[in-house]
C-alpha cells in the first residue's frame, strides 16, 4: 500500500469514523424487542380466567339448587296451601275423619297430664300426739 | 381499549353472577316462606305464652319442693336425735323452706289447671264457672299460706302452718281433681260434637246427591246405626256429666273419685272411635 493510498483511506476513515465509535447504537435498535409479558398480565388469560372461574361458580350453583330443590321434594311433608276450600270434596271429609282422630288419641281421658304434684300434705317439724 | 373490553366483559358475567345468586336465593325463600307457613298450621301453639311460662315454672317449682323435703327431712331427724337449740333452730328454717315451696308449687299447680279449665271447650258454663270460682279461692287461700309461712319462725307457728295445709289438703285435693275430670269430659265431648258436626255435613251431601233407590235404602240402614251409637254415647256423656253437677248427681253427691270417673269416660271414648270409623265409611260413600 502506498503512503497516498494511505492518505486516501484516511480521509476515507475518518468519514466512517463515526459509525465505528459508535457499534452500540445498532444494538440499542435491536433491544427494542417486546418486553416478556408475565403471565397473570396478558389480557386473554385474565378474560379467560374471569369466564372460567364465573363458569365453575354458576355450576356449582347450579348443582346446590339441583340438590336443595331435590330435598325439599323428598323429604319436606306436603305443603298444605291456604286456598278457599271448595265445596267439600268425598276426600276432604276423610281428611276430617283423620284430624278427628288425632284429636280423639289425645283426649284419652286415661292420660296423666295435669295430674296433681305429688306433694307431702303432712310435712310437720313436731310428729303429732296421737 | 383492551382495558375497557375486559371490564365490559367483567361486569356482564358479574351481572349473570348476580341474577343466578338471586334466583337461587329467591327459591330457597320460597322454601323458607312455605315451611314458615307450613309451621303456623302444624305447630301452632295451643298454649297461650303465660300457659308455657308456667308449665317452665312448675317444673322447676316441682325440683326445688323436692330438693327441700330432703333437707327438711334430714334437719327434722337431726333435731330429733340431737334435741340441740342449734339443731331446733336448722329444723324450724328447713320446715318453713319446704312449707313455702310446697305452697308455690301448689299455686302454680292451679294456675295452670284453672288456665287449661278456661279454654276448654264441650263444659257447661254454670259447672265451669264454680270450678273456676273454687281454684280462684284456693289460690288465694295458698298465697295467704305461703304468706304466713314465710312469716314462720318458730317451733309453734310452723307446726300450726302444717296442720291447716294437712286439714285442707282433702279439699285442695277435691277441688284439682274436679276441674280435671270437667277437662276430661270437655275434652271427649268436643270432639263427638265435632264429629257429629261432619256427621250433619256428610248426610247433606248425600241428600244433594240421590243415588240408586237400592243405595238408599242401605244408606238408610247405615244411619239408624250410627245413630244408635250417637244416642249411645251422648247418654255415656250426659250419665259423666250428670254425676259432676250436684243437682243432678246420685244422692245429691258428686263424683270425687277421679279413677272411678275416668272409668265412665272409657265406654264413650271407645265408642266414638268407632263412630269416627262409620263416618269414615260414609264420608267414601261406598253405599
Amino acid at each position: 500500500m502506498t503512503a497516498a493510498q494511505n492518505e486516501l483511506n484516511q480521509t476515507q476513515f475518518s468519514t466512517e469514523e463515526p459509525f465505528f465509535e459508535q457499534p452500540g447504537a445498532v444494538f440499542q435498535e435491536a433491544q427494542e424487542i417486546k418486553q416478556v409479558v408475565p403471565f397473570f398480565k396478558r389480557r386473554k388469560t385474565i378474560i379467560s380466567l374471569i369466564i372460567a372461574v364465573t363458569l365453575l361458580l354458576l355450576f356449582v350453583l347450579f348443582v346446590i339448587n339441583l340438590i336443595v330443590e331435590r330435598n325439599r321434594r323428598l323429604g319436606d311433608p306436603p305443603v298444605i296451601t291456604t286456598e278457599t276450600p271448595a265445596p267439600m270434596s268425598t276426600n276432604s271429609y276423610v281428611q276430617e275423619v283423620e284430624q278427628l282422630r288425632v284429636e280423639w288419641k289425645a283426649v284419652d281421658p286415661s292420660q296423666s297430664e295435669l295430674q296433681p304434684p305429688s306433694v307431702d300434705p303432712s310435712i310437720r317439724l313436731d310428729q303429732l300426739q296421737r | 381499549m383492551i382495558r375497557s373490553r375486559t371490564s365490559l366483559v367483567s361486569l356482564a358475567l358479574l351481572l349473570i353472577f348476580g341474577v343466578t345468586i338471586s334466583e337461587l336465593s329467591l327459591s330457597q325463600s320460597t322454601v323458607l316462606a312455605q315451611e314458615a307457613g307450613r309451621d303456623t298450621v302444624f305447630t301452632a301453639p295451643v298454649e297461650t305464652n303465660k300457659q308455657q311460662e308456667l308449665a317452665v315454672l312448675y317444673q322447676s317449682l316441682i325440683e326445688d319442693y323436692g330438693t327441700k323435703a330432703r333437707v327438711f327431712s334430714l334437719n327434722r331427724a337431726q333435731w330429733q336425735s340431737l334435741q340441740t337449740l342449734r339443731s331446733l333452730e336448722e329444723a324450724v328454717t328447713a320446715t318453713t323452706a319446704v312449707l313455702v315451696a310446697r305452697d308455690k308449687t301448689m299455686i302454680t299447680y292451679f294456675e295452670l289447671l284453672l288456665g287449661v279449665l278456661e279454654k276448654t271447650p264441650g263444659i257447661e258454663l254454670t259447672l265451669k264457672q264454680q270450678s273456676k270460682d273454687a281454684l280462684t279461692a284456693r289460690i288465694q287461700w295458698l298465697q295467704l299460706h305461703e304468706q304466713q309461712s314465710l312469716q314462720s319462725v318458730d317451733r309453734d307457728s310452723v307446726n300450726a302452718r302444717s296442720d291447716e295445709y294437712r286439714q285442707a289438703s282433702d279439699l285442695i285435693g277435691t277441688e284439682a281433681q274436679y276441674a280435671l275430670m270437667l277437662v276430661r269430659l270437655g275434652q271427649l265431648q268436643t270432639t263427638f260434637d265435632r264429629a257429629n258436626g261432619l256427621y250433619g255435613r256428610i248426610l247433606e251431601r248425600n241428600k244433594s246427591n240421590p243415588s240408586t233407590p237400592t243405595q238408599e235404602i242401605e244408606r238408610e240402614r247405615a244411619y239408624t246405626q250410627v245413630g244408635i251409637l250417637k244416642d249411645s254415647i251422648q247418654s255415656d256423656l250426659t250419665l259423666a256429666r250428670n254425676s259432676l253437677d250436684p243437682q243432678t248427681a246420685e244422692r245429691g253427691k258428686i263424683e270425687e273419685s277421679y279413677a272411678s270417673f275416668i272409668s265412665r269416660l272409657e265406654s264413650p271414648y271407645s265408642k266414638t272411635y268407632k263412630y269416627l270409623s262409620y263416618l269414615e265409611e260414609l264420608a267414601l260413600d261406598t253405599w
